[in-house]
Parts: C-alpha cells; sequence; structure tokens
C-alpha cells in the first residue's frame, strides 16, 4: 500500500500523517437492558475502567471492551483519529431469555435472535458528538452503521442449548458480517488530540421496546445487549 | 479521502466546506388494509407521524431527525446520492393450519412475502421544491434496496417445531446493495421536500400485516457551523 502523505480535511485542514495506522480502530462497548435506558455514551471511558456502561454490576472493563487511553471521553494529546468508517456489533450476554411472549424461541448467547436485533435496529439512535460544542456530526438509526463482523451461519435441523435441544432459532447479525460492507463515510470526520468526543446511544421511544434477554425460567441473571462499536480509519498513535 | 467538489448535472460545482455525511430519515406507517398515500419528511420529532389505518402517535428521534418539517432548514442543504429503507411489521403474519394458528412472522419481522408485495404495488416519489408536482426521484419500491436490516439465520428447521419462519429483506441488507444515483439530487437551502409513497391500487392486495416504514434519504449535507 503506497504511503500517505497529506489528506485534506472537509474543514479544510491537511493533514500530515506522522506515525499512522489504518490497522487499529478504537473500539468502545455499552450494554442496554430491557426497560428504560438513559442515554448511554460508547468511548466515554477508558482501559481498565471500573465501570462498563449499562453493564451487570457494572463490571470493570477488559481489553476486549476499549482499547481507549485515558480516563475517557476524549482523545489522549498524542493522538489522533480520522474516521472513514463506524462500525457496531451486537451480542446478547446473561440470561438470554425464552420468554412465552416471543412465539419464535430464543438463541444462544452470544448470538442474537432475529427479534431483539430488529427491535434494536428499530428503536436505538446513534449519534457521533466530536469537541466540547456538542454539535453532532453524524445521527442515525442503529441498522446504518452495519457491523461487517459476525457470523454466517448454515444449519440444519440445528437446536438450542437454552432449550435443551427441543427448540431451534432464527438468529441476526446487525446488517452484513462481510468486511466490505462497513459503512464508508463520504466525508471523514476527524479527532483531534485531546478533543472530546463520544458515540451516543438514546433509544426513541425511551426503551427498547419489547426487548427481551432476561426472563428464562429459573435464570438469576439479567441479561443484556452488548454493543461493541468501531470508529475506523486512520489512527495517530505516539511514536514508541 | 476527502470529497473536495462535485460538478451537477446543470454545470454548477459545488465546494464542499462544511459538508458531511449525513442520512436524513422519516417514517410513515399503515395498516394492512389501509388505502396507502402517505408523505414523509414532513414532520419533525414531537409532531404526529404519518400514518393510515392505525391509531396515531407522536414521533421521536428515532422516527425522523427532520429539524424542519416538509423542508430544507435555511442553513442546510443536502446531496441524495442514494435512498433505502427498513421495514418493520407492526403486527404478525399468521397461517391458519387447523386446529392451530401459526405465526409466520412474528412483529417486527416482515415475512418475505409480504414484502415482495409492498415490491409489487408501492410507488416512491421524491418531490422538491413548492407547488412541484415533477418527482426527481419517481420508481416502484421494488427499484430501492435495503442497505440496512438485520442480517438473519435460522436453525434449518420450525425453531419450535411447528411455527413456519419467513422473514424477508429487499436485497441482501448491504449499503453497497443501495442503488447509488450516477448524479446526485439537490434539495437546496429551504427547499420543499417530502417523500411520497403511495400504492397504485389504493391498498397493497393481500398484505397481512401492518407496517412501519424509515426511509433515508443517503448523501451529504451542508451543516450550520457550530
Amino acid at each position: 500500500m503506497a504511503q500517505i502523505w497529506k489528506l485534506r480535511t472537509p474543514d479544510g485542514n491537511v493533514v500530515t500523517p506522522g506515525d499512522w495506522t489504518g490497522a487499529e480502530p478504537l473500539f468502545s462497548v455499552v450494554e442496554f437492558n430491557e426497560g428504560n435506558l438513559p442515554r448511554t455514551t460508547a468511548f466515554s471511558y477508558g482501559k481498565g475502567a471500573a465501570a462498563v456502561p449499562g453493564s451487570i454490576g457494572p463490571r470493570q472493563a477488559n481489553d476486549s471492551d476499549t482499547n481507549l487511553e485515558g480516563e475517557g471521553g476524549r482523545l489522549p494529546e498524542n493522538e489522533e483519529l480520522i474516521i472513514y468508517n463506524i462500525a457496531i456489533e451486537v451480542f446478547a450476554i446473561g440470561g438470554p431469555g425464552d420468554d412465552p411472549a416471543d412465539i419464535w424461541p430464543q438463541s444462544d448467547p452470544p448470538e442474537v435472535s432475529l427479534l431483539n436485533l430488529l427491535r434494536l435496529q428499530r428503536d436505538m439512535v446513534v449519534s457521533l458528538r466530536i469537541a466540547a460544542v456538542d454539535k453532532v456530526y453524524i445521527k442515525a438509526p442503529l441498522g446504518y452503521f452495519p457491523a461487517s463482523t459476525g457470523v454466517v451461519g448454515w444449519n440444519s435441523g440445528a437446536r438450542t442449548e437454552l432449550s435443551a435441544g427441543q427448540e431451534g432459532f432464527m438468529s441476526a447479525n446487525n446488517g452484513s458480517p462481510n468486511a466490505d460492507d462497513i459503512r464508508i463515510l463520504a466525508s471523514p470526520l476527524r479527532v483531534k488530540g485531546g478533543e472530546t468526543f463520544g458515540l451516543d446511544f438514546v433509544p426513541g421511544p425511551g426503551q427498547i421496546n419489547g426487548l427481551n434477554v432476561n426472563r428464562q425460567v429459573g435464570a438469576t441473571t439479567a441479561g443484556r445487549l452488548r454493543c461493541r462499536s468501531f470508529l475506523d480509519g486512520y489512527r495517530r498513535r505516539p511514536v514508541a | 479521502m476527502a470529497m473536495e467538489s462535485v460538478r451537477l448535472p446543470n454545470g454548477d460545482e459545488v465546494v464542499f466546506d462544511e459538508w458531511l455525511h449525513f442520512p436524513q430519515y422519516s417514517t410513515i406507517e399503515f395498516a394492512s388494509t389501509a388505502a396507502v398515500n402517505l408523505r414523509a419528511f414532513t414532520y419533525v420529532a414531537g409532531q404526529r407521524v404519518p400514518s393510515t389505518g392505525l391509531a396515531t402517535r407522536m414521533s421521536d428521534e428515532s422516527d425522523t431527525n427532520q429539524v424542519a418539517k416538509g423542508r430544507m432548514n435555511w442553513d442546510e442543504s443536502y446531496r441524495v446520492f442514494s435512498m433505502t429503507y427498513e421495514v418493520f411489521a407492526l403486527s404478525d403474519a399468521t397461517i391458519t393450519l387447523s386446529p392451530n394458528t401459526l405465526i409466520a412472522g412474528e412483529s417486527p419481522v416482515i415475512t418475505a412475502l409480504n414484502l415482495r408485495r409492498l415490491q409489487r404495488d408501492l410507488v416512491i416519489e421524491l418531490i422538491i421544491g413548492a407547488d412541484i408536482e415533477k418527482p426527481q426521484v419517481r420508481a416502484p419500491f421494488s427499484y430501492f434496496h435495503q442497505g440496512i436490516g438485520a442480517w438473519a439465520y435460522g436453525s434449518g428447521d420450525q425453531p419450535d417445531g411447528l411455527s413456519p419462519v419467513s422473514y424477508g429483506t429487499g436485497g441482501l441488507p448491504r449499503w453497497c446493495s443501495q442503488r447509488r444515483y450516477p448524479f446526485p439530487v439537490k434539495i437546496g437551502s429551504d427547499n420543499v421536500m417530502y417523500l411520497k409513497i403511495f400504492s397504485a391500487l389504493s391498498t397493497v392486495l393481500g398484505l397481512t400485516q401492518d407496517i412501519r416504514m424509515r426511509w433515508y434519504l443517503d448523501g451529504v449535507k451542508r451543516r450550520p457551523l457550530g
């Protein structure tokens, strides 16, 4: 691949890449339960933070939750990000739920049932803020940002562990699992070192209507839908 | 790479300044048996969702991100490079297999059969400009592809051993499935604009689920400077 020397962003600024990489997307996890949900913000915490937003417990952030350094909510001074892609992958965790209210049976976690995924796509709105001016740089329902990760499943008479082998399932992915199918922004978005930013998740109706992740008979752990968001593009990191 | 300028069919050259890739979306709803003739992008969040045959409801952030009803705001402008949609069923689709009534499509899942019925009968028009009846985009619903949706895979047979399962998407739900216009459609500042969704036959024949459609104009938008 040819080395990139210069890039002009929509606001006219010219960025001269230094130690840039295109192989390390910034990622961050947030989780959602049934019922009313507050605004939940990905990238609002750093590596090792005490609480992953929305998580059970809450639990401490681990290496699969985020790779954002620092206290969160802003990019470290010695980094810079030019975002060409936003992608969101979804997992079911905890008590999977097999609510009789859902006629189609649930999937084994971490697979997400088609019903729950469509409910999430229908109700959840995602917006990206950059800098302290609170200006939204892109805002759309969650499905607009396909995962570009996931599983292509082929099954024949498969059964779930959840139902002790009695029932099948209908699972789904947030859009195509192919890397080629990541949403490409026509105009890249730039986050400078030290700037605040966040990816906000707000359910339009105040909750994900009909979400069903924690009502399996005998289940003791409340379930969640886990969303891991990727900001992909070019990232300047400190020189080692 | 960053987009700096685009030449339009009329020769105008647009130089991008504070232009952002910013989808514009709006929702409409209709009952399975209702005559369909609705206009999207005609309301802002907090106002009534255009619907027919269903109980009225107030819109929220997931229904639309319009900031002015039925027009582009004076400090905004838009270039439509593509259009896409999502479809959610508001009721279940059933099949009667005596003595049982089985769920073939559980809301919000739309069955492939019902989606095909929509593709057959609906026509979509994008109207731009006050008192202008000439559509800037006009095609049957099937012409538009679903770039947004759930990519599903099943267990291989009836999941509970009884219920049939059907789920349809308008083409593979990938953003690159969206049909892209060779020339972008311009919506100028303060221009009146709306999307007309109607059935050429009044109703959608045979439709068995109430429907919510969320339409997207996909392209770049001039935003006010913060």
